[in-house]
């Protein structure tokens, strides 16, 4: 038996696939736009990030509406509140992705900086990143282990990254200087993208389970 | 660890053996919380509820145990086991035909007043099993009159009978769910429609039958 609310379900669904695709490209061109040291692509990392913004919104009220006109229970419900916390991290995916490409712009260009550092964690990220989406579009909470054990990792070397870095400072050269805080920047902004990413695995876990994950 | 290339993983792993206080620092915050009013409680253990060990009521005020309900020789409830908490709402839900008024009958002994209608089991309230030879129907139904229906208000017990899933989520506190005869699930209201446990109810509130 097809229900109105399945109609309404599975456009929501279908906006929440497309914020993680598009999500999932910005926070990538970000980074490769930081590797290649190439503000280019800001203009279009900013439209991505507010496309993001918008669809969260658009998101936030269809959910509304189907809440108010179909009273959906267990499965339905609690869907419908997932789609609602998973287009706020995709919204947020879209923000760190511009806040990136913004470090490069301002601090830039840091073609001479070592970037060992990020990109081994961004290597991580992105593929944490992916498997949460992957999670999400199977309902398969049977990788959620591996998401919350790749996300500690992506902690450890976050905490290990910034007590090296902060060691390194050479008083007043000005390239170092601009070279640590925009290597302490970006390793923030991924280390806030993998929390993201267990946000969505803590999702399909409560879709799928009814079970609230701790926040972090 | 998928795609994720293997010299980088295993690297990393070596780095959290080496700074392994750091996760574990990291770690005990997310067991125990502290709330606002200095009460602490295990996320491990909310979170971890058990999604199957059978509800139970405490000191029920009316208990149903193992009943059966017969027309004409067809059973139509096949051993219902049901608490009903003292000075709370329960509603009785289910598609047509699953039961509900029937037990709801037997309750209050209206059942024994259908023509070839029997019943088996146990119904106990406040310590007195309403279908004892000795106990007298009439004054058994005078006590469910006192409450059911002339209640001291803030001494309320109350049992209905509804296919309007959302009356029953807005008033009551307790949900009993019932297909065919059978109690199929017992719970809080809030945990039978934000987390039912068996497939069949979370169908049928979700108004995929019935």
């Amino acid at each position: 038996m097809v229900r109105l609310l399945d109609l309404g379900l599975t456009k929501v669904n279908s906006i929440i696939f497309d914020m993680a695709s598009l999500a999932e490209n910005t926070v990538s061109k970000a980074i490769t736009s930081y590797m290649d040291d190439d503000t280019s692509t800001k203009k279009q990392i900013f439209e991505s990030s507010a496309k993001l913004r918008f669809l969260q919104d658009e998101v936030s009220e269809l959910c509304i509406e189907l809440i108010a006109r179909f009273q959906p229970v267990a499965t339905d419900l609690r869907s419908i509140k997932s789609c609602m916390e998973l287009s706020y991290v995709f919204s947020r995916f879209g923000r760190y992705a511009y806040d990136i490409i913004t470090v490069l712009e301002i601090l830039g260009p840091l073609e001479l900086c070592d970037k060992s550092t990020v990109m081994r964690m961004s290597k991580l990220v992105l593929e944490l990143m992916g498997l949460g989406i992957s999670a999400l579009r199977l309902r398969d909470n049977s990788i959620l282990a591996k998401i919350y054990e790749m996300e500690e990792m992506v902690d450890v070397l976050y905490r290990k990254s910034m007590r090296e870095s902060s060691q390194i400072v050479i008083a007043n050269n000005y390239s170092d200087i601009r070279c640590n805080i925009s290597t302490a920047l970006i390793l923030k902004y991924l280390e806030r993208i993998s929390d993201h990413a267990c946000y969505i695995a803590d999702s399909v876990n409560y879709i799928e389970t009814g079970m609230a994950s701790p926040r972090r | 660890m998928g795609n994720l290339d293997n010299t980088l993983k295993s690297s990393i792993k070596d780095e959290i053996d080496d700074i392994s206080e750091y996760t574990k620092t990291k770690a005990e915050p997310d067991t125990i919380t502290t709330t606002g009013d200095g009460t602490s409680h295990s996320i491990k253990a909310e979170t971890e509820r058990s999604l199957d060990s059978e509800f139970k009521i405490e000191n029920p005020k009316l208990s149903v145990q193992s009943l059966k309900a017969w027309f004409s020789g067809k059973l139509a409830l096949k051993g219902i086991n049901l608490d009903v908490k003292e000075n709370c709402v329960t509603a009785l839900i289910g598609p047509s035909g699953c039961g509900k008024t029937t037990l709801l009958r037997c309750i209050n002994r209206m059942h024994d007043l259908t023509p070839n209608a029997t019943a088996d089991g146990k119904i106990i309230l406040d310590n007195i099993n309403i279908y004892d030879k000795q106990t007298d129907p009439v004054l058994i139904k005078r006590r469910m009159g006192m409450v059911f229906q002339k209640p001291n208000k803030k001494r309320l017990t109350v049992i209905i009978v509804t296919h309007n899933m959302q009356q029953a989520a807005r008033v009551s506190d307790y949900t009993a769910f019932m297909y065919l005869g059978e109690l199929i699930e017992f719970g809080p209201t809030d945990q039978i429609f934000k987390y039912p446990k068996k497939e069949l109810t979370e169908r049928y509130i979700s108004g995929k039958f019935g």
